[in-house]
């Protein structure tokens, strides 16, 4: 299993920090950004698979920056962490595809945790998903390759009992 | 000319009576007999008779109620030769207006004529009177009777007019028993209608609330959970160091080092020095956001109050209680905000003390939030329009006109950060109201912002300026 990365985006330092500490036993790495602008410098260096952001931020609201991430690196799972806890953004969220998860704030560790442990779950599982398909592509090209060397390598005769028909290798001496 | 009847049947006497009277004027007739008497009576017209007790036919007895009943018009004077007591007191009775005894003399005649005459006068007079009298009871009589009609007629109206009046009464209570209730009505109406601009407010007042109390309330909520796990290791630490102790009781010389590296394994495990490091800043951080939890609500009950518990209004010192709160201001955050004051002598103001310091607060607290950089702002008192007005200007603002249409609604946070949000200057909008006064907010030609707060003045003392 490679190293999971997180990042955590809100304007409020305090609340980075009481996220901070809620995560500091999990198994993944977890970065702070307080600000959209940070977000973006730290995820230029990281490679990040999650990003929870807040949605009231000063500089640029939640969502307007989880879609340009969803631009700019489009595997990243987005989740919006709000305390404006308005059903029809979340709704809209949603649907667009811009998040794939709200959560509301206060936030409760367990539910934190356990959709942070889901998610890394699907994104573990979609690598290992990724590695295999890799794999039978490999496997696939090599065959074709050995096809190409010797034609018919692959092929089995057999006749109408079904026994397998080997060609005399002789024959044609 | 007065007319005379003489009847006498002696003939004698009639001439003797006759020429006296006509010497004296009167035109007279003469009867010798009862009969002829009445006759003449009748045509002659007189005014006077002179009538004998004896005649030949009638007995003067029999003719007197003839002469003096019928008409009652002449005078009657009885003539007599037999004088007795009883005889003059039968004819006066009868209506004979005098008694002669023959025989008399011509002025005891003259005498007695004139008297009858005179007497007749009075008694016709008398007659006229009381007919006119009559007359006058009957115009009386009817015109009581008009009256009574009249008075009848007008009672009849008054009575009309009255039921006429108590029907409208009528429908005048009706109207105003129906205005009293469209009255009530609005009156309910109104009532839900400035519960429901509460309610609108709250409203706003609570989704704003709920986002501003959120935040902390989220981080310390987690951190509260942290510190669990915290003392939760901390406890495992102390439970190995217990436990150690007991053992190495028994067994002295491992005692020391048995301990520490039990200790040092839970420390370890537990991470247990990144947790003493950050339990400085984890309660730190959660007294803050406990504060500004607090600081919200306790904004929220002043904007919720409306004043009126206590607000008794007083002269208070405006310049002094400016002067002081700007001390106040200085002592907390003197490295991000200055507050230079100018104050001008003006008259005490008369709003409630209490209430004032809030509007102060509320109207500085703004400029202390962090912005990274020293603010200054100005304070400026003096008098306009009648009123003390207070100035709270900000010259380096940027606040457009638009934005400042909304200043002082809750939570609005200007786009260049010098106003973020709270209730503090809503509060204040509100509670200048109550003292009687008003806030606004405009925008200074020379560029920067200006908060204006009006105030009414008292009548009775003057404060110093600086």
């Amino acid at each position: 299993m490679t190293q999971q990365n997180v990042l955590f985006v809100d304007d409020e330092a305090n609340v980075l920090n009481a996220l901070r500490r809620s995560l500091r036993r999990e198994e993944f790495q977890v970065y702070l950004a307080q600000g959209p602008e940070e977000a973006m410098d730290l995820l230029k260096d990281k490679d990040i698979d999650v990003i929870v952001s807040d949605h009231m931020m000063p500089s640029m609201d939640g969502l307007t920056f989880l879609k340009m991430v969803k631009n700019l690196y489009p595997r990243i799972v987005r989740i919006l962490l709000t305390g404006h806890a308005d059903l029809q953004m979340a709704i809209q969220a949603i649907n667009e595809g811009e998040v794939s998860r709200f959560l509301t704030k206060p936030w409760n560790d367990l539910e934190l945790k356990m959709t942070l442990k889901h998610i890394f779950d699907y994104i573990e599982l979609r690598r290992e998903n990724q590695i295999l398909l890799d794999t039978v592509q490999k496997q696939q090209s090599l065959i074709e390759r050995m096809e190409e060397d010797h034609p018919g390598i692959f092929k089995v005769n057999r006749d109408s009992t079904g026994t397998i028909v080997l060609d005399d290798p002789f024959e044609d001496v | 000319m007065s007319r005379c009847l003489i009847i006498d049947d002696d003939t004698l006497f009639r001439k003797m009576a006759s020429d006296i009277l006509t010497a004296h004027g009167f035109l007279v007739f003469e009867a010798a007999t009862g009969q002829e008497g009445l006759d003449s009576f009748s045509t002659a017209d007189a005014d006077i008779v002179l009538l004998d007790l004896v005649l030949p036919d009638i007995s003067g007895y029999d003719l007197l109620p003839k002469l003096a009943g019928t008409g009652g018009t002449a005078g009657v004077i009885v003539t007599t030769s037999h004088f007795s007591l009883d005889s003059a007191l039968q004819v006066l009775r009868d209506g004979a207006g005098d008694y002669l005894p023959k025989p008399f003399s011509e002025e005891t005649l003259l005498m007695s004529v004139e008297r009858v005459l005179k007497r007749q006068v009075l008694e016709r007079e008398n007659r006229e009177l009381s007919a006119q009298n009559a007359r006058a009871i009957e115009d009386l009589k009817s015109s009581r009777e008009e009256l009574f009609n009249w008075s009848r007629q007008l009672e009849q109206i008054v009575d009309e007019r009255t039921r006429a009046l108590k029907q409208v009464n009528r429908a005048r209570q009706i109207v105003c028993r129906d205005l009293e209730q469209s009255h009530r009505q609005l009156k309910q109406a109104q009532a839900i209608l400035v519960g429901r601009e509460k309610m609108a407010a709250l409203g706003l007042l609570a989704a704003g609330v709920a986002h501003e109390i959120n935040n902390p309330l989220s981080f310390v909520n987690a951190n509260l959970d942290s510190l669990k796990q915290y003392v939760r290791s901390l406890r495992r630490l102390c439970g190995v160091m217990i436990h150690a102790q007991a053992r190495a009781g028994r067994d002295r010389s491992n005692r020391v080092e048995h301990i520490l590296k039990e200790a040092g394994r839970v420390i370890d495990e537990e991470k247990l020095r990144e947790v003493l490091d950050d339990l400085g800043p984890l309660f730190d951080e959660m007294a803050n956001g406990l504060t500004r939890i607090t600081g919200i609500v306790e904004q929220l009950r002043s904007f919720a109050e409306d004043g009126s518990e206590d607000g008794s209004c007083e002269s208070v010192d405006l310049n002094a209680e400016v002067s002081r709160l700007v001390d106040l201001v200085h002592g907390a955050s003197a490295e991000k905000l200055q507050v230079l004051c100018r104050l001008s002598p003006i008259p005490y103001v008369n709003v409630p003390v209490r209430n004032l310091r809030q509007v102060l607060l509320n109207l500085l607290t703004p400029g202390a939030q962090e912005t990274g950089e020293l603010r200054q702002l100005i304070l400026r008192t003096g008098r306009q329009n009648g009123h003390v007005v207070l100035d709270l200007l900000d010259p380096s603002s940027r606040m457009s006109e638009e934005e400042l249409g909304r200043l002082f609604e809750p939570f609005f946070e200007s786009r260049d950060d010098r106003q973020l949000g709270g209730l503090g200057l809503s509060a204040a909008y509100g509670l200048a109201q109550t003292m009687g006064g008003s806030l606004r907010a405009f925008l200074q030609p020379e560029g920067g912002v200006c908060i204006q707060l009006v105030l009414p003045v008292s009548e009775t003392k003057t404060s110093e300026g600086e």
